[in-house]
């Protein structure tokens, strides 16, 4: 799937965040966005799901093309199918009682065919097989997040995109996420990840946005863009281990 | 029992435990319910939910102590005071009862009869219960490292640093969890 933006802006009511914002994300692609604290990743991500504008106030300028087609003229459920939204924190999405009802309900929503199958493949995708009928009130924070991202994947969306899913977790669980990522993105899946963490991103994307003041400050591969000392020093990112 | 006939039961209780004031009709009501509740192995997690609402229960009795308009600052007053919490608390115990004897859908089911989207926020507001006591026992505690002090009761110095936040960051919790409702396809 094919995400577009063509000279994109958002203002919160009151607050400008995204300014001409033109970037292409290709089918398959695996990106990471980074960005210091405030800069707009959020919203952006919000933007290339339909999310915005379908579900936040605001006011947007210029389109989202997903497809070719503008978001505003897609319904916010065949967005959701197309592309999948994981949170920043578990603790905002997960609402069910069982693991298997989390996972239950976007399908229940879409009125998907073969729920409890697609329910099993999602959470052996990510390592929950076994956790059905755990309360997930229960699960350690690492396994909320693969809870969130399995009832993302059960929809099976061409997409998937991730508002910084390791930030609140320990290495081993960190690579974990990381290479249950990598194994969608081969199986053809388009990845877009919120990443604070560049070493992640030299690691495993395939390219890198920037972004600082709500704007794209740099668009492409990891090798190129994250090695630009210059530039990461003055937006106070971090150089990654790899180009030092 | 099927799930709607127990949420009726629930709405029957509750109700009924509103007419009454009667001191000893509750705790033998409470003792009853907590027995049942510790019987069936639920007593750890009841008692988390009940931590926060200690600080509750102490508030009001302070607040009947000084306001209750038959007789301020009396033993009398005191017992209005736990007369109210005990309520509180037996209404507590039967809804922790029905959650955690009846499933997500279950209670789902059992409200279909309502109206639009309410049986989802009513199932929403039910599932969030134990997060809601998780993030108060957090903030609790964050409050308590930076001195609070809560066995002197005042607004401005004990509840406003717990309540604040609390409502706060429950409310950004919904709106963010409706987000991520709608981003899973509910709504349209
Ligand atoms: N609902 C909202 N209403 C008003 N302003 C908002 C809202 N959400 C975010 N903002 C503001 O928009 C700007 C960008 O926020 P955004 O969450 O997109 O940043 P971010 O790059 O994701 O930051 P972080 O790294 O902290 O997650 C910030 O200045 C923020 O205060
Ligand atoms: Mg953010």
């Amino acid at each position: 799937m094919e995400i577009k933006t063509e000279s994109l802006g958002f203002s919160y009511p009151g607050r400008s965040v995204l300014k001409d914002i033109s970037i292409k994300i290709k089918s398959g692609d695996f990106v990471g966005i980074t960005g210091s604290t405030g800069s707009g990743k959020t919203t952006l991500a919000y933007c290339l799901n339909g999310l915005i504008p379908h579900a936040i106030k605001g006011h947007m300028t210029g389109s989202v093309l997903v497809d070719g087609k503008d978001t505003r003229k897609k319904s916010m459920s065949e967005l959701a199918s197309r592309a999948g939204f994981v949170f920043q924190d578990p603790d905002w999405q997960i609402f069910s009682l069982s693991v298997h009802d989390e996972v239950a309900f976007g399908l229940r929503n879409l009125k998907m065919k073969n729920a409890e199958k697609r329910i099993k493949n999602a959470l052996s995708m990510v390592g929950l097989d076994g956790y059905a009928d755990e309360v997930p009130y229960n699960l350690s924070h690492g396994q909320k997040q693969k809870l969130c991202i399995a009832s993302v994947l059960a929809m099976e969306p061409d997409a998937i995109i991730l508002d910084e899913p390791t930030s609140q977790l320990d290495y081993r669980s960190m690579m974990n996420i990381y290479s249950i990522l990598r194994n969608l993105n081969r199986a053809g899946k388009t990845v877009v990840v919120i990443e604070h963490d560049t070493d992640l991103i030299a690691e495993y994307a395939g390219s890198v946005i920037v972004i600082d003041k709500g704007t794209v400050v740099k668009h492409g591969k990891p090798s190129e863009v994250l090695s630009d000392k210059k530039l990461l020093g003055k937006l106070g990112i971090k150089v990654p281990e790899a180009y030092r | 029992m099927t799930a709607k006939a127990k949420l009726l039961a629930l709405l029957a209780f509750t109700t009924a435990m509103l007419f009454f004031d009667n001191l000893a009709v509750f705790a033998v009501v409470a003792s009853g319910l907590t027995a049942v509740i510790a019987l069936k192995g639920h007593a750890k997690l009841f008692s988390s939910w009940l931590k926060p609402m200690v600080f509750m229960f102490a508030f009001i009795i302070a607040i009947q102590y000084v306001t209750y308009p038959l007789a301020p600052y009396s033993f009398g007053a005191v017992l209005w005071g736990v007369t109210i919490s005990l309520r509180i608390y037996v209404i507590m115990a039967a809804v922790f009862f029905f959650v955690r004897t009846t499933s997500m859908s279950r209670i789902a089911e059992a409200f279909s009869f309502l109206p639009g989207r309410l049986p989802e926020a009513m199932t929403i507001a039910i599932a969030m219960l134990p997060q809601i006591t998780e993030l108060s026992g957090k903030i609790i505690t964050s409050q308590k490292a930076r001195g609070a002090n809560f066995r002197s009761l005042s607004l401005t110095s004990t509840y406003m640093p717990v309540l604040v936040p609390l409502f706060g960051k429950t409310l950004q919790r919904s709106e963010k969890m409706a987000l991520a409702m709608q981003a899973r396809g509910y709504g349209d």
